[in-house]
């Protein structure tokens, strides 16, 4: 049997300590968590090397083997999801345990605010008129999460988490309307009426 | 609690862990429990960070997109099933216990200060030389206890 095609036998023979299985698993699976460290430590601004993406690496893969933490996972077909969010955390935890530093207090805000369309992966940072420097443009970009949080007043749960995952995340409505398990025109739809709304709220106060 | 757009602390210590999660991007709540969820994750950037990164991995994995990691990381990776944890604690243990030995003796053999002192810092460097081994302990211990803390916290979000 290919154990590829069966996810959930895959897991099973590592809970079981099948070195087979693991073997298989390590395989499929090592780039997924050495992506999510990577991607992870990036979007969180940490200044990080290769031994420590290393470091954090093997360390997941320990707490999976010998600290039995694939008992938790209750979806095997979304085992690359669920990884992905395992080794994420756990490159957190490394830069918080070993080397003091905490994660950002708040997301940068993606340059979707002030578009039509989709695409593009620079934050509000960047985008926001250059003028003002140091404490002004910090006071500017907070001025901006605020008024996006007054243009997410009026929307429910998944309508909000939908605008987050766009204006903050970055992610495309495709993925969005994927993750929520929504139909993409609804998505879109919600993002772009918010976007209006905060584009309208940003222009008034001048920081579009 | 007030919470803010992007904050990554405030709402922390209730976030449902990555295996809850999973399930909702699986599908496999009800609606009541999905709703739950939505609620606290509206208000919480490292939730909806964690969705954003397992929605990417599930992606770029099915279209082939990761990079290998390489042959080392995984071979290491591979190793930890070779490794007896039992064997290596329990080596540890001794040249832990030889370090603290002839470290004791140092001082209640004046006579022998030098030899039992050199002793000790060979011993406790070979117990350092073990430290990948004792890494693997500490890690793999703290993962099983937050595992087992984790449990009873998580259950209230499929409740």
């Amino acid at each position: 049997m290919d154990l590829n095609e069966h996810p959930e036998e895959l897991i099973q023979g590592c809970i079981r300590k099948d070195r087979r299985s693991w073997d298989i698993f390590v395989e499929t699976y090592s780039r997924v968590v050495y992506w999510a460290i990577r991607d992870r430590l990036k979007r969180y601004g940490y200044d990080f090397n290769d031994e420590d993406v290393n470091d954090i690496h093997q360390d997941v893969f320990i707490a999976l083997w010998a600290g039995d933490r694939l008992k938790q996972l209750r979806e095997p077909g979304k085992a690359a999801g669920w990884l992905a969010m395992v080794a994420g955390n756990a490159a957190i935890d490394h830069f918080r345990k070993v080397k003091s530093q905490s994660p950002p207090d708040s997301m940068s805000i993606y340059e979707e605010i002030c578009r039509n369309g989709e695409g593009g992966s620079r934050t509000l940072e960047e985008v926001l008129p250059s003028a003002a420097a140091g404490p002004d443009r910090q006071a500017q970009l907070n001025e901006a999460r605020e008024e996006l949080e007054a243009a997410l007043d009026g929307l429910n749960p998944k309508e909000r988490m939908a605008v987050k995952l766009n204006l903050l995340h970055g992610m495309k409505h495709v993925e969005i309307a994927a993750a929520l398990k929504v139909p993409v025109n609804t998505v879109s739809t919600t993002i772009a009426r918010a976007k209006k709304n905060l584009k309208e709220k940003l222009e008034k106060k001048r920081l579009l | 609690m007030k919470e803010s757009i992007g904050s990554l602390h405030e709402v922390k210590l209730a976030c449902p862990d990555e295996a809850t999660l999973a399930e909702y991007a699986g599908g496999a709540m009800t609606q009541w429990q999905r709703e739950r969820l939505e609620e606290h994750a509206s208000a919480c950037a490292a939730c909806l960070e964690n969705i954003r990164a397992a929605q990417t991995a599930e992606r770029m994995l099915a279209e082939g997109a990761l990079a290998d990691t390489g042959e080392s990381l995984k071979k290491k990776a591979k190793g930890l099933a070779k490794m007896d944890i039992g064997k290596r604690r329990l080596q540890g243990y001794i040249w832990l216990a030889a370090t603290i030995a002839a470290f004791t003796l140092s001082f209640t053999a004046p006579k022998y200060f030098a030899q039992f002192l050199a002793a000790a810092v060979i011993l406790g460097l070979k117990w350092v030389s073990e430290s990948e081994g004792i890494r693997t302990l500490i890690v793999s211990m703290d993962a099983k206890r937050r595992h087992e803390g984790e449990h009873e916290e998580m259950s209230k979000w499929r409740r």
